[in-house]
Formats: structure tokens, C-alpha cells, sequence
């Protein structure tokens, strides 16, 4: 295949992602609104996803094989949202088949994702074809491959916490437990309570990565930069994002927060991790700040 | 950060125990870890400078950093016995009502005896590798307790130590009475620096930035169809040793400084090579001559530090600082000059040249010079550069275009004096680098543009313990989140010649396997006809 094929294959690719992304989404949400909520209709709406989840794996690849690209597409913020989107579909593929109640919880990851794609377009670039000095290392792809595993979940964690809190709030048949047993057993959690308790599974998952993304980022800057943290923004945004999630895990484990309160925080965890990914730049911009992870816009 | 909670009154407590007690509460980890969290959000919204001294290195923040270590050391503390008891020593027999409280309890009676039981499920949970414990009961029951993956439980131990393990080897880093130091050394091409801490000198053979093309597919302008990308810093440098000067390689004469050169830590030595004469070597500038041999050579990258004798030697930054220029007089007579520049804060990134007169034509070798009385004081025709751009197109210089080629260029005047004495600079035109101009029957040459580089120097003794803390967290958090952990609890009791197995999980298992788990259990005891439908749970 010539650069050209592939160039163009990589934005059909990327392209068709989106309306397969939408298509799940709708089907999804027509497989909750109407009765009988067949299996088969889930199944279909999954299957969408999963082509859209292709699709990106597709433009990825072709334009890693680009003759231009020498390296992994893992560098510009194109490719780093490409990948997080991935993770994102990726969470929602694994987790909704085994969480019959997360169902609902499917469109609007999808929005989250196609809102990622839409950010993604809006920095799309040909690929890099040197990369700065900085990005020349071998823990370029650990680090990257770290972020996707840890913000893919986290950021379907952050929608569940979301819609969880939501319905805390508004209470009701939401937060009632469900068909309590007419002999005395036991009764299943409330629709609330099992979101509540998703988005700690997903976080459990995701933070184990969240933190290994922190490890692999030191022990690279101390090699580029020779010193291991430097409080520069991206740091410390990184580093506040990981401090909202061990309070919400030691108050959930240790503390026995459940709830409103759980939800929220896990919900807080998500808003730092926009801030870290997407927002620190323009931060920087705006309050005339210094970083050192400029290049990552 | 566990959550021990010491039951004694707290009247009746110590000072000790009560603060023991309250950093061990999880409420008050908690509150600790989101107030750690809002002061790093201040301080990543303060520019950097304010926020070293206001936040980072502040005593308050060191003390929240402090807090928070001191409080996951104490839980760490209170849990771990509990911990190593519960893996090592659990509770076996428990009371029928326990059983009876747990998630998806589920009840069968058969004929049989109660040794017959336990060995079937003793044996179904061997097979699903839970390693099982049983205890004769005082009332004739046998209680089985079937467990696996319990080094879940040392996961969140491991991960507090390992943050002591981090922030120790942080402590370490930083600390220069335990071997650590860090010092940025700035190096112009040609030079050498002798390093205080490590006691190596260090010299700058070249200076290189390596610049890619890349081609643009839409280019925004129609002139800039391809832009210019750093691609490397290459710092390629010598690492000596000092030696008598009858046995060295090199004889430098160090430089005697009156200020420190920008951006530097300071002091530290620099040195040139020492000039020889016919009457061999001997200080020329003023300095003091050293002897050099030759230990090691690098070049170092960003990514690619130099490790030697134990110091690591980071490519850290470089500057512009000189411009090499070569005038040949009307006489013929040619002399090269380092004109060196100061960065200008208050325009930005502009570099502002010293003024050097350079004589460029003889009194005598040109008319119409001598104007005034105080030119009459000059040795002839004089040209200075006023003025320096990094890129320079089209006859221009430009104040932007970072994506551009380097294409460095120097503004050259003629300087002339007044009758008042007033200095007058009169522009010739721009010089672009390895281009020359005429001036009269002289001639003006801008050679090459001179950078320093500028090295991290440091020495990390305790990189090796931060590396374990990171693995050390790395095993924590993979027993604590990823390990599956399971616990089944049995209770069987022999009722007049019938068995009664009582199966349930603890409440603090939250998956969602329970009722199949409990089902296989009782599936174990096939063959069996359950005397008593089992207690349905709702689904």
C-alpha cells in the first residue's frame, strides 16, 4: 500500500468510527426505551461499538504504517486521543455483557467517546515525521500504553460515578432496592447502588495503570531531564488526579463510603483527569505558567 | 491508611495515643489526601517560580507531605498484625447464626455423616484451588473455611511501604549530606569546566542541533513549504582527569570571573585552552594553568545522559552566547573575535551583542574619516555589530518563525564619533553567518554563531531505592486490586443421623459470583438427596 492508500485509509477509517459509535449508541438506547429489551438488540448496538473500535484500531494502524511514521503512532495528541477512545469503547465492550444494569450507561459513554473523537479530529495532523528530543525513548510507548489503560476505564468510571450521583440525588425507584425476595432473602442492590459499585470495579481496574502511568512519566524525566518529578503542571495535575482517586479508594474500602458521597468523588477523579489530559495546556497558556510537556498539544 | 479504632474513652487517652489515634483514622487519611490534592492544584495554577517558594519547597506543604506519610507509616502499623492473623491464623468455627448471616447462604440436609461431607467439599474446594482449614465444633459440627488469594489482603501494606520506600529515596535524592547533589554546569564550545562535586573536568568539543525538514502537505504560507524541527541537542564532550602538566594532554588556563555567567549554578571553574608561546606555556589571561588527560568521551542527548565515575551528566538546555567574526584589515592583517551577547529579557528571547569597535582599516589607508577631533583619536576606520538575528530571510530579519531555517546574520555599523564624543553608528547591512562584506579595503566575516551547553549534573545514590518503591507499589497495587480473593465458609452439623450443611460468603465479597460459587459447593455433595429445598435467593 503507498502513502497515499494509506493515508487515506486511516481518516475513512477514522471517519466511520463515529457513525458506528453513534449507530451503538441509538441502539442501545432503543434496546433500553423499548419493552422486552431483547437480547438481540444489545448484541447489535455491542456489535456497532465493536466496528467502531476496529475502525480506530484500522486508522491506527495505517497510519503507523505510514513511511513517514518510523515509530509507533503513539505521540501526537491525535494518536494519544485515538488510543483513549479505544480504551473507552474497549471498557464499555468488556464490562457491559457482564453488568446487565450498566446497560444505560452504555449511550452515554458513547457520547463521551464520540465527544473524544470530535477532539481528535479537531487536532488531526499528518504524522509527526521527527519527534522532539524529548520524545525519543524507549518509555515513550510504556508510558502511553499506560495512560491507555488507565484513562480507557477511567474515563467510562468517571460516566458511572456520574450518572450514579445523578441518581442519588434524585432518589426513587433509583436508589429503592429491587425486588425485594417475598421469603426473606436476600434483595438485589438498587440501580444506584450497582452503578456505585461498577465504577469502583472499573476504577480498581484503572488505577493500578493510573499510577504505573505516574511511575513509568518519573523514571523517564529522570532520564531525560535527570530529575525524577519536577511540579511541573502536567505533574501536579497527574498527581492530583491520583490523589482524588486514593481518597475515593480508602474511603470506599477502608471507611465505608457508599453512595452520593463515593460517587461524587469518583466523579471528581474524572473532572482531574480532564484537566490533566486535555486541559493543561491551555492552562499553561492562560495563567502564563512554564511546562515542560508543551510538546504533548 | 487503615482505620484502627482505640476504644478506650478518649479522656482517658494519652496525648500520644489520641494523635497515634487520629492519624491512623481513615477519615482523617482521607481529609489529609484531599487537602494535599486542592494545595497541588494551587500550586500548579501558580507560575513556577512563586509556586517553588510558596508551595512547593514551603514548610506547610512539607508538613502535608509529611502528614500524609506519617499517617499511611501508622496505619500500616495498626493493620498489618490484623492482617498477618487473619491470613495466617483465621477464626474457623464460628456459630450456626454466622453462617446463617452471610451472602448467598444456602442450607441442605441429607443422610449421611459429617466426615463424609466435609471430605466432599474439603475436596471440591482443593480442586478449585482454595486451600481449606477445618475445626471440630463443641457441639459435634465441623466448621470449614475454604480460602484463596489471600495475599490480596498484604496488597494495601506493601503499597504503604512502598511510599515510605519512595519518599526515603526521595529524602536521599535531595540530599546532599548523603551523597546527592545536582549542579547545572554551562560550557562554551571550545571550553572546559571543572566540576566542584565530582572533581571531573569537563570539555565542550562541539555543541550541535540537529534540525529535520519536513514538508508540509497544506502549507500555511506559500514561501513556508517546509518547516524546521529540532531533531537532537548533541552535546559532544571530553571528560579529563587533572595531571602534572609535564604528563598532560591538554594545558588549560582557567578564566577568571568576575560574575557568573546566566543561568548557572555558581561558582565553578571554566578554562580555555592555555595559548603557547615560544617560550612554551604560560598564563596569558591571568588565570592559573592545569594539566588535563583525556578519562572519557560522550555525547550526550536529551534521553541519552553520560554516566561517568559515578556522576550522570543530563543534556539539559543551550544558548547562543557568542559570535565568532573574523576582520581582515585594509593591511591584511586578520584577527578573530568572540563578540559575546546578553540575552534581552524585556524583548523577549533577543539576543543583544557587545559593542566591540573592531578596527577594520588603518589611519592612512582610507581618506574622509577624520572628521572630528575625537575620530582624529581613533586608530582608523571601525565597524561594530549592533545587532543579532537568529533567523534572517530575504533580507530581513525575523522576529518569529521558530518553524523557519536557522539562518543566523549580524547587523554591521560603522562607528564614528561625533564632535561632541557622542558614539554614531552608521549600518553597513546585514551579515549572514559564513558570509562576509567588504568595508572599504577591509573586510568583515561572520564566522559561526557560539553556543554553551548547558549539563544537569547529578549524583543519584538513591535511584536504586526509588526504583525498588516503584516496584514495591507496583506488587502492592496488583495483589490489592487485581488478585481475586475468595472466602467460603461451611458449617456442618450431624442431626440424628441426617447431616446439615450450612454454606454461605462473607458480606465483605462484593462479586457477583456468589450464588454460583455457594451453588458448586452444594453440587459437591451430589449424590446426596437434599431433604429440604434450599432457601431460594431472590434474583
Amino acid at each position: 500500500m503507498g502513502t497515499q492508500q494509506l493515508e487515506f485509509l486511516e481518516m475513512r477509517m477514522y471517519m466511520l468510527a463515529l457513525p458506528a459509535f453513534v449507530l451503538g449508541g441509538v441502539v442501545l438506547l432503543a434496546h433500553l426505551l423499548l419493552a422486552g429489551r431483547s437480547a438481540r438488540t444489545f448484541w447489535v448496538g455491542w456489535g456497532f461499538i465493536l466496528v467502531g473500535l476496529l475502525a480506530l484500531v484500522t486508522s491506527l494502524v495505517a497510519r503507523g504504517l505510514q513511511p513517514a511514521t518510523p515509530r509507533l503512532p503513539l505521540t501526537t495528541m491525535f494518536e494519544i486521543t485515538v488510543l483513549v477512545q479505544m480504551g473507552a469503547a474497549g471498557t464499555l465492550l468488556v464490562v457491559l455483557p457482564r453488568a446487565k444494569e450498566l446497560r444505560s450507561a452504555g449511550p452515554f459513554v458513547l457520547a463521551v467517546v464520540a465527544a473524544l473523537w470530535a477532539y481528535g479530529y479537531s487536532k488531526h495532523s499528518p504524522p509527526e515525521q521527527e519527534l522532539v528530543p524529548a520524545l525519543k525513548s524507549a518509555w515513550l510507548q510504556i508510558h502511553v500504553a499506560t495512560a491507555v489503560l488507565s484513562y480507557g476505564p477511567l474515563f467510562m468510571s468517571g460516566v458511572t460515578a456520574a450518572m450514579a450521583t445523578v441518581m442519588y440525588l434524585v432518589g426513587g425507584r433509583y436508589t429503592e432496592p429491587r425486588l425485594p425476595a417475598e421469603d426473606g432473602g436476600e434483595a438485589l442492590p438498587s440501580v444506584a447502588d450497582r452503578f456505585e459499585e461498577w465504577t469502583y470495579r472499573i476504577i480498581a481496574f484503572g488505577f493500578p495503570w493510573l499510577t504505573a502511568l505516574i511511575v513509568t512519566g518519573a523514571i523517564w524525566a529522570n532520564y531525560a531531564w535527570g530529575r525524577a518529578w519536577g511540579f511541573d503542571p502536567k505533574e501536579m495535575w497527574s498527581a492530583v488526579t491520583w490523589l482524588i482517586y486514593v481518597a475515593y479508594l480508602h474511603a470506599r474500602l477502608r471507611s465505608g463510603w457508599r453512595g452520593l458521597q463515593a460517587s461524587a468523588l469518583a466523579f471528581s477523579g474524572l473532572l482531574a483527569m480532564i484537566v490533566t489530559y486535555l486541559l493543561v495546556n491551555w492552562l499553561v497558556e492562560v495563567f502564563h505558567l512554564d511546562s515542560l510537556h508543551s510538546y504533548a498539544d | 491508611m487503615g482505620d484502627k479504632h482505640v476504644d478506650t474513652p478518649s479522656d482517658e487517652r494519652s496525648l500520644a495515643t489520641q494523635i497515634w489515634g487520629l492519624l491512623g483514622s481513615i477519615k482523617f487519611a482521607v481529609g489529609a489526601l484531599l487537602l494535599i490534592a486542592a494545595a497541588s492544584v494551587y500550586g500548579a495554577m501558580t507560575p513556577p517560580a512563586q509556586a517553588t517558594e510558596k508551595v512547593w519547597h514551603s514548610l506547610w506543604y512539607r508538613s502535608l507531605l509529611g502528614i500524609i506519610l506519617l499517617s499511611a507509616v501508622v496505619c500500616t502499623v495498626d493493620r498489618f498484625d490484623g492482617v498477618l492473623k487473619r491470613i495466617r491464623s483465621p477464626r474457623v468455627g464460628v456459630a450456626t447464626k454466622v453462617v446463617q448471616a452471610l451472602r448467598g447462604y444456602k442450607r441442605v440436609r441429607f443422610k449421611g455423616t459429617t466426615e463424609g461431607a466435609a471430605a466432599a467439599l474439603t475436596s471440591h474446594f482443593s480442586r478449585a484451588r482454595y486451600s481449606v482449614l477445618a475445626e471440630n465444633s463443641e457441639d459435634g459440627g465441623v466448621s470449614l473455611l475454604a480460602r484463596k488469594g489471600m495475599s490480596k489482603l498484604l496488597g494495601a501494606p506493601i503499597v504503604h511501604v512502598s511510599l515510605v520506600v519512595i519518599i526515603a529515596a526521595t529524602i536521599w535524592g535531595v540530599s546532599p549530606s548523603l551523597g546527592s547533589y545536582r549542579q547545572v554546569i554551562q560550557i562554551r564550545e571550545g571550553e572546559f569546566t571543572h566540576e566542584r562535586h565530582s572533581g571531573i573536568w569537563v570539555g565542550c568539543d562541539d555543541f550541535e542541533i540537529v534540525y529535520s525538514e519536513e514538508t508540509l502537505s497544506e502549507p500555511a504560507h506559500a514561501d513556508i513549504k517546509t518547516y524546521y524541527k529540532v531533531s537532537e541537542y548533541i552535546s559532544k564532550v571530553t571528560f579529563y582527569e587533572e595531571v602534572a602538566l609535564a604528563e598532560a594532554e591538554r594545558i588549560v588556563e582557567t578564566i577568571p570571573q568576575t560574575e557568573p555567567r546566566e543561568g548557572s549554578d555558581w561558582p565553578f571553574t571554566l578554562a580555555v585552552e592555555a595559548k603557547r608561546d615560544k617560550g612554551g606555556v604560560a598564563p596569558h589571561i591571568g588565570g592559573s594553568l592545569v594539566g588535563l588527560r583525556a578519562t572519557d568521551r560522550a555525547a550526550i542527548r536529551v534521553n541519552q545522559p553520560a554516566h561517568v565515575q559515578g556522576h550522570d551528566f543530563y543534556q539539559q538546555s543551550c544558548d547562543i552566547r557568542a559570535l565568532r567574526v573574523t576582520v581582515t584589515t585594509a593591511k591584511g592583517a586578520r584577527e578573530s573575535h568572540d563578540i559575546s551577547l546578553r540575552l534581552d529579557r524585556e524583548r523577549g528571547v533577543s539576543y543583544q551583542p557587545t559593542l566591540v569597535p573592531l578596527l577594520i582599516e588603518e589611519r592612512g589607508t582610507s581618506d574622509g574619516n577624520d572628521e572630528t577631533p575625537a575620530m582624529a583619536q581613533m586608530p582608523g576606520r571601525m565597524v561594530g555589530v549592533t545587532a543579532f538575528a537568529q533567523r534572517f530571510e530575504k533580507g530581513m530579519p525575523l522576529t518569529a518563525g521558530q518553524h523557519m531555517a536557522p539562518s543566523p546574520a549580524v547587523r554591521l555599523e560603522e562607528i564614528s564619533i561625533d564632535e561632541a564624543g557622542q558614539v554614531l553608528g552608521q549600518q553597513l547591512g546585514w551579515v549572514q553567518e559564513g558570509q562576509a562584506m567588504s568595508v572599504g579595503a577591509g573586510r568583515f566575516a561572520f564566522d559561526e554563531t557560539i553556543y554553551d551547553t548547558v549539563l544537569e549534573v547529578r549524583r543519584q545514590p538513591g535511584v536504586w531505592l526509588l526504583i525498588v518503591g516503584f516496584a514495591i507499589s507496583g506488587v502492592g497495587l496488583i495483589l490489592a486490586f487485581w488478585v481475586p480473593m475468595r472466602e467460603i465458609r461451611a458449617k456442618i452439623i450431624s442431626q440424628a443421623g441426617e447431616v446439615e450443611v450450612l454454606v454461605g460468603i462473607p458480606r465483605s465479597y462484593r462479586g457477583d459470583d456468589v450464588s454460583e460459587i455457594v451453588a458448586g459447593a452444594v453440587k459437591a455433595l451430589r449424590g446426596v438427596e437434599p431433604l429440604e429445598g434450599v432457601r431460594r435467593r431472590a434474583t
